[in-house]
This record gives structure tokens, sequence and C-alpha cells, in this order.
């Protein structure tokens, strides 16, 4: 079983020995988006735990601690991109809307604060979200920095609407069915009940 | 005590069934309306015959013919919601293909605070006193659990611990909650479902609950070395 | 002395109004400690409905005491919870407004659960509700939900002169027919069709479909106003039920005030001839960020009707949580307004005897105050 987060090319979604993914297995790809130099491994063992028993080291073992400590310190190559990490979320859902603006409910994905309603010009909302701003229509909001592979930080809101396949024939006949089942429910009883 | 906190984090979900991966291109999720044109126009595509990847700003996505896969990971933009939409809309949409599996899998690189309490949790999870003179210096490289599920569902949860490759003095915690359905006769009827139904609604179900235990199983792993 | 919450003696006639600024709920309890349930809300803190929460602090067992649990609409802000309600309370019986008990409902309620991934809470309660009004019709243990229109008796207890008890009546006065035919084609629009994307379904204003209820207990009037608002149309609305020879005459002593005090909702006419003098009037606010009711000169024209009007809450300036300082100013940046959604809760409660020979008793909890008070923390 290879180690769960070994690097390999992001070229080849196969195990390090060369494999497939075993089958009936649905651990998340063994490929990540960093690309490892597997120079810098080749005679070296990946950093391991413990190398000593507690609490004293012998001169061998402070050796190989050593050893693997530089390892540890080594900083992994890999590509570098964009990274985004969103301090607040939330996901809101739009209750009005105005020729400017829109009117939503949100509620906070990040912590356990109560919901909030918030107007939102309808300018933070992206291009190709526009259309998708209908009362009823699902979007997620995040707040956080943006730190760019120049070093830039740049502070981010940004808001994305959710994306459903529309309703098919098949779920509407399958909600006409449940509809039926529904109405019998109801009998006319112009009687009031009493006691 | 610093609080132990995630540097990086990544969410994916695996599905293991029969795919067509040629139909799994950017072009069809935007046509579906599952992905925005413009990030379907801008997406890096590596298209094979037995085969289908791109990549897109906050999405990596692999399929072959019995593999589909989704990620989206901190270190570049991190969107799970998405993500589990973008999987739920697609298999509503192909409810006839066959799935069997599902994995909704968590990992985290976990910054220690320091060289002595990352080696406290290797020692406590991978204790060296059974390998006494077995190796001259044992060291952990890995541990997998693994448990069978006890919500009713069929399945199990594996979680790998092992020494961060991606931060200095890390710890690497990956869990895979992991689900099962029955497969139907191979003499029934092709036009029932296939188990694409019973599986994304099991993802839709169980998506909060499955996050939050794996979130919280990972923290707890993390936190050995207090 | 600050009131006490005991639950009333078996004599006595209860009312209680509920609103947390974001929903309402009434609990009436008939005497013979016999209760009914008018909507719901959910404790913000404790996530639990309210008038469960109630009935659990005066030690009323929900499962036995409660006769009717009452939908009077489908809008978020009248009914969360209430399907949790109504799971507790096993032996009442369930109604809710005829547009309800349409196919058009059913078929959007059906729509718009499992596999849309756009359920949402008003919905949702519903499909629960259908499910355990299922489950009970499979092991027999209940009656047909009850469907409320104009000049249908929903509920009523014959006088017993040995229990001493008066003619007792529940009265739905709306929707007129006319109104269901509107609120159906209304509920239409919202229904799913091929092709078209999957959205939650938004409350539609004004409500055509709400119910407003006239509980009678012998000389005892109550009129429960619900959302319903006015219309120019004299079918539908205030007018409809002001205009309809057919409904019962008893003026109320206590008025649950329409649609949070909205001037769309007011008709001079009814304080005028279905209520009585100065009637206990109460309502519960609605805050929402870019309005909020009732307005001052809302507060103004009701407090001129009567003397006796109360709120459930009264309206502060709203906090928002503490969020890391960046966060903080990226709000204030983006956003026109934010606010939250009020968690403050409140309650007004009358008392009187069943004879109807004493005067209402009025009692205030938590944040509820008098309507003229309900801007004292505004500047």
């Amino acid at each position: 079983m290879p180690l769960a987060n070994t690097l390999v090319s992001h070229d080849s979604y196969t195990n390090g020995d060369g494999s497939n993914p075993s089958l009936g297995t649905t651990e998340g790809p063994r490929l990540r988006v960093v690309h490892f130099d597997s120079n810098l491994l080749k005679d070296l063992a990946p950093p391991t735990f413990n190398l000593a028993p507690e609490p004293s080291r012998t001169r061998a073992s402070q050796l190989y601690l050593d050893f693997a400590s530089w390892l540890a310190e080594t900083e992994p190559t890999s590509t570098p991109c964009d990274r985004f990490v969103a301090s607040q979320k939330w996901e809101g859902t739009v209750l009005e809307t105005a020729s400017d603006s829109f009117l939503a409910r949100l509620v906070d994905l990040t912590t356990q604060n109560p919901d909030e309603e918030a107007d939102f010009p309808l300018d933070e909302v992206p291009h190709p979200d526009l259309s998708l701003v209908q009362p009823g229509a699902v979007f997620y909001w995040d707040i956080g920095y943006l730190d760019k592979v120049d070093g830039q930080r740049m502070r981010i809101s940004s808001i994305r609407f959710r994306r459903l396949p529309a309703w098919t024939l098949d779920e509407l006949k399958d909600a006409d069915k449940k509809a039926l089942g529904l109405g019998e429910l109801f009998a006319t009883n112009p009687r009031s009940p009493a006691i | 005590m610093p609080e132990i906190a995630p540097k990086i984090e990544g969410h994916s979900i695996v599905l293991i069934g029969s795919f067509n991966p040629a139909v799994f291109q950017p072009a069809w999720f935007s046509a579906e309306n599952l992905l925005r044109k413009e990030e379907a126009a801008s997406a890096t595509i590596d298209i094979r015959s037995r085969s289908s990847s791109f990549t897109l700003e906050w999405l990596d996505f692999r399929c072959t013919q019995d593999r589909f896969g989704a990620e989206t990971t901190s270190n570049r933009r991190f969107q799970p919601e998405p993500l589990r939409d973008l999987t739920i809309g697609t298999f509503r949409l192909l409810s006839h293909t066959p799935l069997r599996m599902l994995g909704i899998n968590l990992y985290f690189h976990f910054q220690m605070p320091s060289v002595d309490y990352w080696h406290k949790i290797g020692h406590a999870l991978a204790p060296k006193e059974p390998w006494k003179g077995v190796l001259d210096h044992p060291g952990m490289r890995s541990v997998w659990m693994e448990s069978p599920r006890s919500d009713g569902y069929t399945g199990k949860i594996n979680v790998w611990v092992e020494p961060s490759v991606q931060i200095q003095t890390g710890l690497f915690v990956s869990v895979n909650d992991h689900y099962e359905v029955p497969q139907p006769d191979s003499k029934a009827d092709p036009k029932q479902p296939q188990g694409a139904t019973q599986i994304i609604d099991i993802l839709e179900k169980v998506w909060n609950e499955s996050l939050a235990r794996s979130r919280k199983m990972a923290y707890s792993l993390a936190k050995i070395g207090e | 002395m600050p009131p006490t919450l005991d639950p009333p003696r078996s004599d006595e006639v209860e009312v209680s109004l509920f609103g947390p600024s974001y929903g309402e709920s009434v609990v009436i309890h008939l005497g013979h400690n016999e209760w009914i349930i008018v909507d719901s809300c959910q404790n913000l803190a404790t996530k639990k409905p309210i008038p469960l929460e109630y009935l659990e602090r005066i030690q009323v067992p929900p499962t036995t005491a409660v006769k009717l649990v009452l939908a009077t609409h489908w809008h978020d802000d009248h009914i969360r919870g209430l399907a949790s309600v109504f799971r507790a309370c096993q032996t009442a019986r369930f109604a809710c407004s005829a547009a309800m008990g349409k196919e058009e409902f059913h078929t959007l309620v059906a729509a718009m659960t499992e596999r849309s991934m756009m359920t949402n809470t008003g919905v949702s309660e519903f499909t629960e509700i259908f499910n355990i009004l299922k489950t009970r019709k499979a092991n027999n243990s209940t009656l047909a939900p009850q469907v409320a229109i104009e000049d249908r008796r929903l509920w009523h207890y014959a006088p017993d002169v040995n229990t001493r008890r008066p003619l007792t009546e529940l009265w739905s006065l709306s929707p007129s027919d006319a109104t269901v035919a509107i609120a159906l084609t209304n509920l239409a629009t919202l229904a799913p069709k091929v092709g078209s994307p999957k959205r939650r379904i938004p409350d539609l204003r004004p409500n055509h479909a709400s119910v407003v209820l006239l509980v009678s207990i012998g000389q005892l009037h109550i009129l429960l106003g619900a959302d319903l608002e006015n219309t120019v149309d004299a079918g539908r609305g205030w007018t409809a039920i002001l205009n309809n020879p057919r409904r019962p005459q008893g003026k109320a002593s206590i008025f649950k005030i329409p649609h949070h005090g909205s001037k769309t909702a007011d008709d001079p006419r009814v304080w005028a001839t279905m209520l009585q003098p100065q009637p206990f009037a109460l309502l519960t606010p609605f805050v929402r960020a870019n309005r909020t009711l009732p307005t001052r000169p809302d507060v103004a024209r009701i407090c001129a009707y009567t003397n006796n009007a109360y709120s459930t809450t009264s309206l502060r300036p709203p906090r928002l949580p503490r969020r890391p300082k960046m966060v903080e100013r990226t709000i204030e940046e983006i956003v026109k307004r934010i606010q939250p959604v009020p968690s403050s809760l409140g309650q007004l409660r009358l008392r009187t005897t069943l004879d109807g020979n004493n005067p209402w008793s009025i009692d205030t909890f938590t944040g509820a105050c008098r309507l003229d008070q309900i801007y004292r923390d505004h500047h």
C-alpha cells in the first residue's frame, strides 16, 4: 500500500510502483498538484516519526533524527500557484431582487452565528452568474486573502452561484406521482370535528 | 500551546462505477449548467482514450473508465460546496450510470508546534517497544486504520496518519468515508437505476455530517501530542 | 412582581402570542386543559419550536392536551418547527389553508424535496407534516387534515352545563374561493417546468392564502389576522371578509394584528365592525435588512385605534456578530446593509375566566412591550 500522501508525477495516475490504483477503494486521488523532485528522495527515506524511544536518544539515533530533520527542513518543490483561503463563508438564498441589488438570507458556514440578511449590489455578482440571480437562487459568499505567486496579497470577496442541472421530465413525473399520494391525505370533511 | 490548525486542507469525492471518460469534459459540464462557460473555456484539459482530466482554479478532475474523482484544495482555491454540487448535479443528470461506491475524502496537513510534539504522535500511534530486536531504529512512516460503519450504511472508514511531505514538521491525516450500495442483478432491466441514484442520495444526505465527523477525527489525532 | 410561567386553570382561557422578530406562533387554552396551536416559530438559541418549549415549561403534555395544529400559510416565518409540533401533538388534528390542500401545492412540495438540493424551511416542514399524516393514517390514528376556507367551522365543542363549558368554535374566515384560485395560480408560477433552473421556493407576497381565524369561547372572541393583506379586489383580503354576510358576527376583544402591523393589511372597518372598543391588539414585528414592520407611522395608526396595543418584542438596533477585522471591513465595503435575523424572543399572555365575566389580564415576558415603546431603543 503506497503512502497516502506520496507525491507522484502529476501525469501518472498510478500508484508509486506503477500499478493502477486498486479497484474497490475510494480514497482521494493519490497524485497531488505538487510536483516533487524524486531525486531528492533517491537515497533517503521519507521523514519518519519517532526514530528513537522516548525520552533519551542514542548518538546513532540522534544522527538519524538529524537526518530526518534535515529532510523535514527541505522545502518541497512545488508548482507555484495562487492560493485563496476563505476566512468567512456563507451560503445565501436570494429573497428579493431589485434593478441594481438583491436581498439575501445568509447562513454562516464558518461559525454557529445566527442567520443574517444582507442587501447586495448586483455589481458584486460575477458576470457569468448574473442570469442566475432570481428569488430562490442559492449562492456561496467567501471572504479571505488571495496570496498570489508573485507574493502579492489581495483581499477578496467572492460570490459564486450554485449550479444544478435544469429540471428533467423524469423528475417532474416523479413529483406528480408523489403529489397524487399527498392529495389522498386530504378528504373533504365539511363537518367540523367535535368532542 | 498554540492552536493546532491545518496549513493545507483538501476535499475530494471519488466514485467507483462505470464511466465513459470522454463525456466529462469542461464543455459538457458547462453545457449542462454545472460550470460557468468561461471557466470551462479556460480549463487545462488532458483527454485520452481511457481517461479524462482537467484543472480549474478550484477543481482537479480526473475520470477513468472505473473511477470518477474530483478534488479541491486550499493550496489553490478551496470550494468544497461547488465540488459537492458538481458531483450531485452530474449524476442526477446521468442517473443511469452504474455506481458502486462513494468516497468522501478529507485530508489535512497540520503544522506541529515542535519536533518533539511531532514525534510524540508517532510514538503514540506506533509504539517502538515491540520493534526492539526487530529493527535498529524503527520509525513510523504510515499508520492506516480501518473501521466498519456504525450508521446503518454499508461501507467503512479509513484513516491514514503519516508525516507530511508538504510541510516541515507536519502531520498528514487523511480520512476516507467510504460507502457502498448493492449492485442490481446482471439480468435486471438496464433502464432501472444502476446505483447512481442511491449513491448520490447518500452523498446529498451525509455530506455535512461526513465532513464534520472526518474533521473531528483528524483534529483529535493531531492533538495526540498534547 | 414579575408574572410567573404557570399553567392556566381549567376554567381559564389563555391566549399567548410568541414572536422572535422573525416568525410568530399563537397558543390558546380553550379551557378544560385543551389547547390549540396556530403556526410555529423557532427559538434560535435552542433550535426548538417555541410552542413546545412553552407547553413543556408549564408542564402541559402536548401529546394529549393539544387538539388542533393549524398552519395559516406556508411562509418560512410562520412555520418553522411546525412539523415537530405536530409530531409531538399525537392526538391533534392538522388544519391548513385550502390552498395547501390542493394539487398545485402538493406538486411543489413533492418536487422540492429529496434530490432537488433546493429545499427550504417552509416546504420541508410541510414534507415532514405530510409524512406524519401518512404514518398516522396508515396506523388509523388520525383524521384527515382539515382544510380552512371562508365560512368553515374547523372545530367546535358543544356547550356542557355540567362542566360549565360554553359553546366553543373555531371559524376560518379566509381564504375566499376567489383568493384560493389566485393563490393556486401564483403557486403554479413557482412550479418547476422541464428545462427551468432549480431554485428554492421564495415566499410569495401578498399572501392570498392566509387563514384568518375567529376563536369563539362563549362570549369571548379572539380574531387572529395571520398575514392577510388588503387588495382593491372586493372578493379578496379583508374586504372579502367584511363583505361576507355569513361570517360569525361576534366582536373580538383580542386582535392579532395581521402582517406585522403593515398599512397594506389595515382596514379601519375591521376595527369598527369586527372588534370591541379598545381591544387588546397584539403583533409580532418583522425585521429584514431592507425593511422593518411595523413602521413608526404604523405604530401611530394602531395606537390611535386602541390604548391596548402590544408587541412581542421591541425593535433594537441590530448587533452583528464579531468577526475578524478583515472580514468586518470587507462586509462593510461590499453590502449596502446587513443585519442578523433577530433572535430576541417575547411572549404576550392574556387570561380571563371561561364565563367571560372578567376582563382580560395581560402579562408581558422577556422582550414584549407596549406597542408605543417598540422603538424605544432606536434613536
